[in-house]
């Protein structure tokens, strides 16, 4: 009776043992915790799983996509000797295809590999996890027979567990910084936006005109504009850079600074466009291009004036009357000048005060509701054909309107901008005859 | 998340036909010029893109289009556009890429105008 009492009762090496066990996952944890880098991870793992098993060797392996296998950690074994075993079908089967922890106790027998060439007599095998997939394998040996029993499989299971926690906690944090740096990159370029265009609306000689533009959580590249033509006319311009993020918010930058520079040069919006994609095209990145629409405003002959870049296309209502206007060219640097030139279309079109001409990005039309259906140009159309607006600010609060009355709550994925244009009563004729005296010929 | 898919397949007269699904915008814009780029690096520069069955192309995903084409023309190659939705050749039309790019009704059409490759 004594006897087996004392039989059961754990012996001092076994109680030392335990506590370094518990000791073990409790230090696990929190190298787990404080570890950012997965490679000190796996260095530490390995280590910890050598003493507690007091094993005679350790290590760690991944898999990468293409099947290929990476030794990340080795204790007291070499990772290339690891690696060439893996050239061993059997071993590779074994070790790679077990999808549960695993105790081999005849190694050699297993695999079918000559002990000469194997210093593995037991080893343990344990899957590493993370999000569900398997990624790779800790693996502990001993070089003598039953070197390693079911409480090392435990032990090490165990281990296994923290260690896929561990990995999962690594990928959440490098996407939780990736996003921390995607919401930087995303402020830095809205700011740009922002700093570039006009924020109060303008009051031209012949038209009230009035613009905003609302960055998608995407941030696209929309820029608008007022220019004076060398003539000394005003006009507006909307324009939308492809692609998205710092690279559109950088070239919606170079633009700024091209249009600036060369509006007081141009005759007039088509001259300006064409002006702008000789200085431009070839200067981007091959798949990047400019769509951009520019409108003067001709008081002196009750007139708009518009040149497009293949951009969408204006919409003007004279006298009740609503046209989509869609005058030919293409988007600038798609094309070298020759043919961009070639192209190019200004049209010229009569306005009373009242009519009004609306600008818009793709961003609009294109806005879509939860069903995904896009609002289309149509709305608009017949938005700015059918309402009454007695400011530019008006009619763009009324297109904004109707837009997220279409997206009913759902993500804006690309900017908005809307530029409109209110024609009005000449406002200070004695200005305007003197301009008139000095006003070029038009056309391009 | 919106999807995209692009299979390339052998077409006669020595092209290659990349068929596009789905929505190819900034996300997708990379796949296929990834695509693009193993079928020249193949020594492919007869291409055919097949727009079937694709949904909607944005601003970034056109620019694929215009990275390549110099390089291919200047190998006597071309890249072809075919059987676009109405609301995609809209895209391309806005921006004026009939200009810059032959469009045809059909992929065969974009085939046939690919003269029969010479042995020599």
């Amino acid at each position: 009776m004594l006897f087996s009492i004392l039989a059961a009762l754990p012996n001092s090496g076994i109680v030392d043992r335990r506590s370094s066990e518990v000791q073990s996952l409790a230090a696990l944890n929190r190298l787990v915790a404080d570890t950012p880098d997965s490679q000190e991870l796996f260095k530490a793992v390995t280590r910890y799983a050598l003493d507690v098993c007091r094993a005679h060797g350790a290590w760690a392996e991944m898999y990468g996509p293409d099947s290929s296998v990476r030794v990340v950690a080795a204790q007291l074994v070499r990772p290339e000797y690891v690696e060439a075993l893996h050239a061993n079908v059997g071993f590779r089967t074994l070790v790679r295809q077990a999808e549960i922890p695993q105790l081999l106790d005849t190694l050699e027998n297993a695999i079918g590999m000559r002990e000469a060439a194997l210093a593995m007599r037991t080893l343990i095998t344990i899957p590493l996890l993370v999000d569900h997939q398997r990624i790779g394998t800790l693996a502990v040996f001993s070089t003598i027979d039953h070197g390693l029993a079911e409480d090392d499989l435990a032990l090490l299971t165990a281990f296994g567990d923290q260690i896929s926690i561990g990995l999962e906690q690594h990928r959440l944090l490098q996407a939780a910084v990736e996003n921390e740096r995607l919401q930087r990159e995303f402020d830095v370029a809205r700011r740009i936006q922002y700093s570039l265009v006009p924020r109060k609306a303008a009051q031209f000689d012949g038209a009230d005109v009035a613009a905003v533009m609302l960055p998608a959580t995407d941030v696209g590249g929309d820029y608008y504009d007022y220019v004076t033509f060398a003539d000394g006319t005003k006009g507006a311009l909307i324009a939308d850079v492809s692609g998205k993020g710092i690279p559109a918010a950088l070239y919606m930058a170079t633009l700024k600074g091209v249009v600036l520079a060369e509006a007081r040069e141009s005759t007039g919006p088509g001259d300006l466009l064409r002006r702008i994609n000789i200085t431009l095209h070839g200067a981007m990145e091959r798949a990047t291009y400019i769509t951009m629409l520019c409108v003067a405003i001709r008081p002196n002959q009750g007139k708009l004036v518009i040149a497009r870049a293949g951009h969408t296309p204006a919409i003007v209502v004279h006298s009740g009357i609503v046209d989509s206007l869609r005058p030919a060219g293409l988007a600038i640097g798609i094309a070298p000048p020759k043919v961009f030139d070639q192209v190019l279309e200004e049209v010229s079109i009569d306005v009373a005060p009242g009519d009004i001409c609306l600008l818009t990005t793709d961003g609009v039309n294109e806005r879509r509701n939860s069903a995904r259906a896009e609002l289309g140009m149509e709305p608009l159309e017949y938005l700015a054909a059918e309402g009454s607006f007695e400011s530019a600010a008006a009619l763009v609060a009324q297109t904004i309107a109707l837009a997220d009355a279409h997206a009913d709550g759902a993500d804006q994925h690309d900017d908005l901008t809307i530029v409109g244009l209110v024609i009005t009563d000449r406002q200070n004729n004695e200005t305007s005859s003197v301009r008139q005296r000095m006003e070029p010929s038009y056309g391009v | 998340m919106s999807t995209f898919i692009a299979n390339a397949s052998h077409g006669s007269r020595g092209t290659r036909v990349i068929s596009l699904g789905g929505y190819l915008d900034a996300h997708t814009a990379s796949d296929l010029e990834q695509m693009i780029e193993r079928t020249i690096g193949d020594g492919c520069v007869r291409i055919i893109v097949d727009f079937s069955d694709l949904e909607y192309i944005s601003s970034a995903g056109l620019g694929v289009f215009m990275v390549f084409i110099e390089q291919v023309r200047s190998a006597s190659g071309d890249i072809k556009l075919a059987a676009m939705k109405p609301k995609v050749f809209t895209v391309f039309d806005l921006l004026g890429f009939p200009v810059l790019f032959e469009i045809y009704p059909t992929v065969e059409d974009a085939v046939g105008r690919f003269p029969e490759p010479s042995e020599a």
